[in-house]
């Protein structure tokens, strides 16, 4: 059973384009990545889900109820944690939950004294002294103390440290087991690639991609940087996987999608002054790993 | 219920600020009235070398102060609504405004809650406030005018202040459409301010060709005080415009996007 069916879904703002022809299905217990640049469509997708903006064309259902005409009863089983959080000022943290837990007509004390436990986070504190981390915190509690069906998180774990980022996606697997569909949107690749199980991939307003999470990790891109004083050629780096090698004096880089074991092996007799090994950024994957899609 | 609550407990306190504000004005304003009327045949001497307009801003072709109603009709209340005109206006603003302010629009609007029953949730808040103002001004206002001269007739003083609550609504509703017409509503204060000053000077200025569309002038304090009765014409265009606007503002309201 699909949760949420979206079909040509288009918003357009004023002569502006938001998304266009935007189509994906996400199944009933499953964690589904949205991925994209900043502006690609992601928090417009997002927002025509709940009804905070209208379609200029094209549907969506969720929990097959149009998003427009059913909002209200969709919105009783939907978990939503916006990009960025602003609550009351004047309010304190266990007001505001109050507050949120009073429209779903459910006993919420329980899960909000574990949540709030969970993240280490004072109920008594005023929402306007609370810091951006924790206001992040108050919206990822007030968006889970309903028990939802469906949680529908926009980049949700920016301004989280690590080690809080870690709690969040533990608790996001555990809720999964539970039977919770999630929908996780996100411009980092990494996070998404820890939890997904199946990612869209947006840019410019249009769904460029939907794969398995486990065909993107196989086709796992690299950046890598090396700092050397040796003298290199382009020769040397002439190994299949390789893309947009530049070097520049001391410096090289490139992106690599293959056996990481190649370019160690490759490398461990070049004296080195800095190595960098990451993630590529979006632009860099739309580029190389999507340009054959084009 | 739940917003309800939470509208009245924000915004109560300010209601009272206000209820506060007028009533000093008013106290202020009628104090002058034992002054005023051991010198009133010399008050109305200078008065009348004053221009036509500046005669018109205070009504004198029909003064009446020699008795404390027909002084009220004459000063006080002109202060009175167009304090209860700003405020009420800031009230319907805010309904929309003071959320997009705030940035929480995603967290109310992402609740289980329909657009309608939102909306009108928040105009109930204000309404019940704006009431809440006017019988405390209504009552204390009536005291503070027997204080003065026993001689006050409770169903002109009634039809009077009557007035001002139906034209605070009116301003209720006006803001709403404002908030909407209005992109950015930073400093609520200074838009109603102008609105509402803007509205009352062309008032004075305008001719009664025009009176349909200054709200200042449906309800004539001369005439109310006079006939013991509104004009039927006015009453009915100011309860007109006011649900016209709580409609249209509806209309807008559903099919706004939330940015």
């Amino acid at each position: 059973m699909n949760i949420i069916e979206v079909k040509n879904l288009t918003k357009y703002y004023g002569k502006y384009k938001g998304i266009e022809k935007v189509s994906f299905d996400v199944k009933e217990g499953e964690i589904f990545g949205f991925i994209g640049p900043n502006g690609a469509g992601k928090s417009t997708t997002i927002r025509t889900l709940l009804n905070l903006i209208h379609p200029t064309n094209g549907t969506a259902k969720i929990f097959d109820k149009d998003t427009t005409k059913e909002y209200y009863e969709i919105l009783k089983d939907v978990g939503y944690v916006p990009g960025e959080v602003y609550y009351y000022d004047d309010m304190r943290v266990i007001d505001l939950l109050n507050y949120s837990s009073s429209f779903y007509k459910k006993d919420c004390r329980k899960k909000i004294k574990e949540l709030a436990k969970l993240f280490d986070l004072n109920l008594k504190q005023k929402i306007e002294t609370l810091s951006y981390g924790n206001k992040k915190k108050v919206g990822i509690i007030q968006a889970l103390i309903h028990s939802p069906k469906l949680l529908i998180l926009d980049e949700p774990t920016s301004g989280l440290d690590p080690l809080i980022q870690q709690k969040f996606y533990d608790l996001l697997k555990e809720e999964n087991r539970k039977g919770v569909t999630i929908f996780f949107s996100s411009h980092v690749l990494s996070e998404v690639q820890k939890i997904c199980d199946r990612v869209a991939i947006i840019k410019d307003g249009r769904i460029i991609k939907i794969e398995e999470m486990s065909s993107i990790t196989n086709n796992n891109y690299k950046k890598i940087r090396i700092d050397t004083n040796t003298k290199l050629n382009k020769k040397d780096f002439n190994i299949k996987g390789i893309n947009n090698l530049i070097i520049n004096n001391n410096e090289i880089s490139f992106i690599y999608k293959g056996d990481i074991n190649i370019i160690i092996n490759k490398i461990k007799d070049i004296k080195l002054n800095n190595l960098s090994i990451t993630d590529p950024d979006l632009e860099e994957i739309f580029m190389h790993y999507y340009s054959k899609d084009k | 219920m739940n917003i309800l609550r939470r509208e009245l407990k924000v915004n109560f306190k300010y209601t009272l600020i206000w209820t506060c504000v007028i009533l000093s004005i008013a106290l202020l304003t009628i104090s002058f009235y034992p002054l005023i009327k051991n010198d009133i045949a010399e008050f109305q001497d200078i008065m009348k070398n004053f221009p036509t307009q500046v005669q018109a801003i205070f009504n004198l072709e029909m003064l009446k102060i020699n008795n404390i109603l027909g002084y009220y009709i004459s000063f006080p209340i002109r202060f009175i609504t167009l304090c209860m005109m700003i405020y009420s206006m800031i009230l319907g603003i805010n309904i929309i405004s003071k959320e997009k302010r705030l940035k929480t629009l995603d967290f109310i609007y992402s609740k289980p809650i329909t657009r309608f029953k939102l909306f009108n949730i928040k105009i109930v808040s204000a309404l019940l406030l704006t009431t809440i103002s006017n019988i405390i001004l209504f009552f204390l206002i009536y005291f503070i005018l027997i204080g003065f001269d026993n001689n006050v007739n409770m169903y002109t003083y009634s039809l009077i202040n009557f007035s001002i609550y139906l034209i605070s609504i009116l301003y209720i509703s006006l803001g709403l459409i404002i908030s909407f017409v209005i992109k950015n509503v930073k400093n609520n204060i200074t838009i109603s301010l102008a609105i509402v000053i803007g509205l009352n000077s062309l008032a004075v200025f305008m001719d009664e060709k025009v009176r349909f569309c200054l709200p200042l002038r449906y309800f004539d304090m001369n005439y109310i005080y006079d006939n013991k009765k509104y004009e039927l014409k006015y009453l009915i265009l100011c309860i007109s415009l006011t649900i016209c606007f709580y409609i249209i503002s509806n209309i807008i309201h559903k099919n706004k996007d939330i940015l």
